[in-house]
C-alpha cells in the first residue's frame, strides 16, 4: 500500500515539473522568436530609412533643370520629387514616395515609384507614412502652403515617420516600431 | 515517501527553478540590449539631423563661418518621438585641422554632440557622450 502511495505521490510531483518545464520552455520560445522579430524590424528600420535618405532623396536640387518643379507634389502621405538619382545617370526622375489604400490583412502598402526604373514595394506598415515639410527656418509648413508651387517651392527639409510591424497585422501578436529621420536639401539653397 | 525522497524532489524542484530563473534572466538582459540598440538607433538618425542643419546652414547664403559657430555654441534642444525624449546638446568649438581646439577663430569649427534618450521605462541610453561626442569639422570654405 505504502509503495502505491509512493508511486502516486512520485507521478503527481513529477507530472508537475515536466508541465512547469514544457511551459517555460514554450513561454521562452515565444519570447525569443519575438525578440528576434523585433532585431529583424529594426535592421529593416534601419535599411528602410538608410535607401530613402541616402538614395531617392540624396541629390534634390542637383543640377535641376530651370523650370522643372522640385516638388511637384508634397502631401502627408504623399511625396513626388524630380530628382538625380545615381551617379552618372544625368536622367531627373519623378520619383513617388506614399502608402496606398489599407489592406485589412496587412496594413499600409508602402511604394517608392519612379518611372524608367524597378519600383520598390509594397513595404507593409502598419501606421501611413507621414511626412512634414519645413522651411528655411525649420518652420514646419501649413497644407495650405504646400497646395501651391511657392508653398512647395520653400520646402528645405522634411520629416518622414515610418512604422513597421511584425506578426499578424492588427491581431495581438502585432509588434511595431517606429522611427523618424530628417533630410535636408542643402542644394536647394546654394 | 521517505525523507531522502522528498529531499531529493526537492533538490530537483531548486534546480528545475534556478535553471528557468537563469533563462529568463538572461532572456530579459537580452530584451534590454535590444530595446537599448532600438533606441540607439533612433539617437543617431536625431545626431544624423544635427549634422545635417550644420551643414544646411554651413552651405546656406544666409549663415556665415562665425555665425555657424554661434547657432550651435551651447545648443540645446528636446524631441520626442514615440515613448522618449531625445535631448540633444551641441557645443561649436575652434580648432585647428586636426581637431584641436584653438582660442581664436580661424579655418576650422568642430561640433560637439551628445544625446541623451530618456525612455519611460528604462535608463538613459547616451548617444556621445561627454568624454567621447559625436564630432564633425566643418572647414572655411569661403561660401
Amino acid at each position: 500500500m505504502q509503495s502505491i502511495i509512493d508511486l502516486i505521490g512520485a507521478t503527481a510531483i513529477g507530472g508537475m515539473l515536466l508541465i512547469t518545464l514544457f511551459t517555460s520552455l514554450i513561454t521562452i520560445q515565444e519570447n525569443n522568436m519575438t525578440l528576434r522579430s523585433e532585431m529583424e524590424m529594426v535592421r529593416q528600420l534601419e535599411y528602410v530609412s538608410g535607401f530613402i535618405n541616402d538614395y531617392f532623396l540624396d541629390k534634390v536640387g542637383f543640377q535641376l533643370p530651370a523650370g522643372t518643379e522640385v516638388f511637384p507634389k508634397a502631401k502627408a502621405k504623399h511625396l513626388r520629387v524630380n530628382t538625380k538619382l545615381a551617379d552618372g545617370d544625368d536622367t531627373i526622375y519623378l520619383v513617388r514616395l506614399y502608402t496606398a489604400a489599407k489592406d485589412d490583412d496587412y496594413g499600409y502598402p508602402f511604394y517608392i515609384k519612379h518611372a524608367g526604373l524597378p519600383n520598390i514595394g509594397p513595404i507593409w506598415l502598419a501606421e501611413k507614412v507621414n511626412f512634414k515639410y519645413y522651411d528655411v527656418n525649420e518652420v514646419e509648413l501649413s497644407n495650405a502652403e504646400l497646395d501651391t508651387a511657392d508653398g512647395r517651392a520653400r520646402i528645405r527639409s522634411v520629416k518622414t515617420k515610418l512604422t513597421l510591424y511584425y506578426g499578424e497585422y492588427n491581431s495581438e501578436s502585432m509588434v511595431t516600431r517606429t522611427i523618424e529621420f530628417w533630410k535636408y536639401f542643402p542644394n536647394l539653397e546654394i | 515517501m521517505a525523507y531522502g525522497q522528498m529531499l531529493m524532489v526537492l533538490l530537483a524542484v531548486i534546480l528545475f527553478s534556478t535553471v528557468m530563473m537563469g533563462y529568463y534572466n538572461n532572456l530579459f538582459r537580452w530584451y534590454d540590449i535590444h530595446n537599448r540598440e532600438f533606441y540607439r538607433l533612433q539617437g543617431l538618425k536625431v545626431a544624423d539631423k544635427v549634422f545635417q542643419q550644420i551643414e544646411f546652414q554651413h552651405l546656406s547664403s544666409g549663415v556665415d563661418f562665425s555665425g555657424l559657430y554661434n547657432n550651435f555654441q551651447n545648443f540645446t534642444s528636446t524631441i520626442t518621438i514615440g515613448p522618449a525624449d531625445y535631448m540633444i546638446n551641441v557645443q561649436s568649438a575652434w580648432c585647428d585641422s586636426v581637431g584641436q581646439t584653438s582660442e581664436l577663430p580661424g579655418l576650422f569649427i568642430r561640433f560637439d554632440v551628445r544625446i541623451a534618450c530618456i525612455p519611460e521605462t528604462q535608463d538613459t541610453v547616451w548617444v556621445g557622450t561627454s568624454n567621447f561626442p559625436l564630432q564633425k569639422f566643418v572647414a572655411n570654405m569661403g561660401f
